[in-house]
């Protein structure tokens, strides 16, 4: 993936991936009710052996002045979705565009858990 | 698809390419070569099982990737920014969720599969005696239903419970 670049009066801009990725994944941790980022099956694998990735469960695709984000996530056991995943896609979309100035046009959010204290299975009464 | 099933095919996966290496160095390395060719005049008819049976288990795994790739995305919903999408897992989760204090379930297992802009729950019920079924059955749907819709806003169709056992803590003596 190419990073983004930017012509201005004093040269270029670049913006690489990598840092688009860190900014929505700082926005979107942020957000009430997201319990977690999830990295996936290569990234959980990764974590396990020690390796951290700081912008874990976002997934960039740059166009030539616009991107689409996708996050992958996991939610807090109580909250409404669709509301979490709206903030989530607003406080993306905003954090990024305000630093980057490149335009968001997709935040698409996976939910692919929810968090809860206990396991469901196990509490299940007589 | 499962973190074990993934673990499993990784594995797989490293042996045919350890085996595809083997054979594309072969002809360069005499070592190889022999090893090769020693393998090559011992065929017999259990190089043919092992061939066979080599068959079956990569249709066991392209069976299972692509049965598992039609339902693994969940419920997707548009917003005005982009698109939301609910794992089946998480659903699932959910579902467990409002079934904790329904009382007279042991165990449940959930299949769900979506139809055109609804989802549709199978929950086979593992259940306790001196629980009246349809009345357990009907609080089952209910619940599912009520709380998908106000927690995940996703349209619930059909809620099908099958009561696929009775769980007994005691077993009888027949004397």
């Amino acid at each position: 993936m190419e990073p983004d670049m930017k012509l201005d009066e004093m040269g270029q801009v670049k913006i690489a991936p990598e840092v688009i990725s860190l900014i929505a994944s700082m926005a979107a941790s942020e957000v009430s009710g997201v319990a977690d980022l999830t990295a996936g099956f290569t990234g959980d694998m990764l974590e396990k052996v020690g390796v951290k990735s700081p912008s874990k469960g976002i997934k960039v695709q740059l166009g030539e002045n616009e991107v689409l984000i996708d996050v992958y996530l996991i939610v807090e056991y109580g909250v409404v979705i669709p509301e979490v995943a709206k903030e989530v896609q607003k406080k993306v979309k905003l954090s990024v565009e305000t630093m980057t100035g490149i335009n968001v046009t997709q935040v698409n959010v996976h939910v692919q858990g929810i968090n809860f204290q206990k396991e469901p299975k196990e509490d299940m009464k007589k | 698809m499962k973190n074990f099933t993934k673990f499993f095919l990784c594995i797989y996966i490293i042996v045919v390419i350890a085996l595809a290496l083997f054979l594309a160095i072969a002809p360069f390395y005499s070592v190889a070569k022999n090893i090769l060719l020693l393998l090559v005049n011992r065929l017999d008819f259990y190089t043919s099982v092992f061939c066979f049976f080599i068959v079956v288990v990569n249709g066991i795994i392209l069976i299972n990737i692509l049965k598992r790739e039609k339902f693994r995305l969940g419920v997707s919903k548009y917003t005005s920014e982009g698109e939301l999408i609910i794992s089946n897992d998480a659903i699932k989760s959910l579902i467990l969720k409002s079934l904790k204090d329904i009382k007279g379930l042991k165990d449940v297992k959930i299949l769900l599969k979506t139809d055109k802009d609804k989802l549709n729950i199978l929950i086979k019920a593992l259940v306790y005696p001196d629980h009246n079924i349809p009345n357990l059955v009907l609080e089952v749907q209910r619940s599912v239903k009520r709380y998908l819709e106000s927690i995940a806003e996703i349209p619930v169709g059909e809620v099908k419970v099958m009561v696929d056992e009775i769980a007994s803590s005691t077993k009888f003596k027949v004397e």
